[in-house]
């Protein structure tokens, strides 16, 4: 099942590695981001809840673990392409 | 007094038994043919991370893998890998799309992708998908040798979110290098809804070579046709599910069950052996 996991910019290449380390799944280069340009967001199938919480041990990722927000029932609202679209 | 109850049934349209084969034995123009439903195509336990193409000979006599996709943008794990769903080699099996994800010529582009969008290369191509329909549309750049710019050369295939569905060429000089061709409404596509749809042009008789067939091995043309421009760009990409820079990509829900691409605008007697095979291959009723 896709789950939908976005994080705070602030924190996206601590982001990055370590999900890359923990999911062996790398970020793609060119995720959604919030309309406020402030997140990140991507869907995955192999990312696991067990996975996202060994994700949040890490110290400067703890320090924002509350704005690492997960969704596996529906894509979330407000999400938009930075690649130009016409 | 007695009487009898005479069931009415609504007639079922019998679908005989699968057939696997590779879609160049009834059309020899195939180039590519890529399909979730056969293991030779995808199969996790070989290679998690490439779609195969089952056209041993393509048409424009390139090598088989030459149109072998990764799964994103690389042969890598990551985030914008489709989702294969389902038993490998199953007639229901999919490749789910969460907005995010696409499949990228794993190889150097070959040179039918590299003109597809001439006027001046009198490539004729025709273009099939085969799939499900979120439930929510939304603009996606379902298939693109292009990327987003206005004037990158190559061309777009695009659905919008009111279902309508056109492509664009650039030659890669100005904005005007651009064309459109649109399906105006004339069978918006509907939102969970399977479809296998065929979509070519000849670029070198632009206005008399076009067909479009939406679930139907009758082909129409397109509503509105202009001038190919004749630049001498190539293309440098190809991308299934997104344009070439991976924007746009299909919207959330979208299932994939196939993409085939000819090189040739197909006639009806074609769509119509094609819209058969592909019907006893994915064992799914294409009818509209």
């Amino acid at each position: 099942m896709t789950q939908f996991i976005t994080w705070p910019k602030t924190i996206d290449t601590k982001f990055r590695a370590a999900y890359l380390a923990k999911t062996g799944e790398k970020i793609q280069d060119t995720p959604l981001e919030s309309e406020d340009g402030l997140s990140y967001m991507v869907g995955s199938s192999r990312c696991t809840d067990q996975h996202l919480s060994e994700l949040k041990v890490d110290t400067e990722i703890t320090a924002k673990a509350d704005d690492i927000k997960t969704n596996k029932d529906a894509y979330p609202d407000g999400w938009v392409q930075k690649v130009v679209v016409i | 007094m007695s009487f009898s109850i005479h069931a009415h049934r609504t007639p079922s349209f019998k679908i005989g038994p699968r057939n696997t084969n590779p879609l160049g034995d009834i059309v020899a123009s195939c180039i590519f043919d890529l399909d979730a439903t056969l293991s030779d195509s995808f199969d996790s336990g070989v290679d998690a991370q490439k779609w195969k193409n089952v056209e041993t000979t393509p048409a424009d006599s390139e090598a088989q893998t030459a149109y072998d996709f990764d799964l994103g943008a690389d042969s890598g794990a990551s985030t914008d890998d489709p989702t294969h769903v389902g038993t490998i080699g199953a007639a229901d099996a999919y490749f789910e799309h969460d907005g995010g994800d696409f499949f990228d010529l794993n190889g150097a582009l070959t040179t039918a992708l590299k003109t597809l969008h001439k006027s001046s290369s009198n490539q004729a191509f025709t273009l099939g998908i085969a799939f499900r329909a979120p439930a929510t549309l939304a603009t996606a750049h379902f298939f693109g040798t292009a990327d987003g710019a206005t004037n990158d050369p190559g061309l777009i295939f695009v659905l919008q979110p009111d279902g309508d569905i056109w492509f664009r060429t650039s030659d890669g000089s100005t904005r005007t290098g651009m064309i459109f061709m649109k399906n105006d409404g004339t069978f918006p596509l509907q939102p969970s809804t399977n479809y296998l749809m065929f979509m070519g042009a000849d670029t070198a008789n632009i206005g008399s070579s076009t067909v479009i067939a939406i679930n139907s091995s009758t082909g129409a043309a397109w509503d509105n046709t202009d001038t190919i421009p004749t630049g001498s760009t190539d293309a440098d990409a190809c991308v299934l599910g997104a344009n070439s820079a991976f924007g746009a990509p299909l919207p959330n829900q979208w299932r994939t069950y196939g993409f085939y691409l000819f090189n040739e605008v197909l006639n009806d007697t074609k769509l119509g052996l094609l819209k058969d095979r592909l019907t006893l291959r994915h064992q799914r009723n294409y009818n509209a």
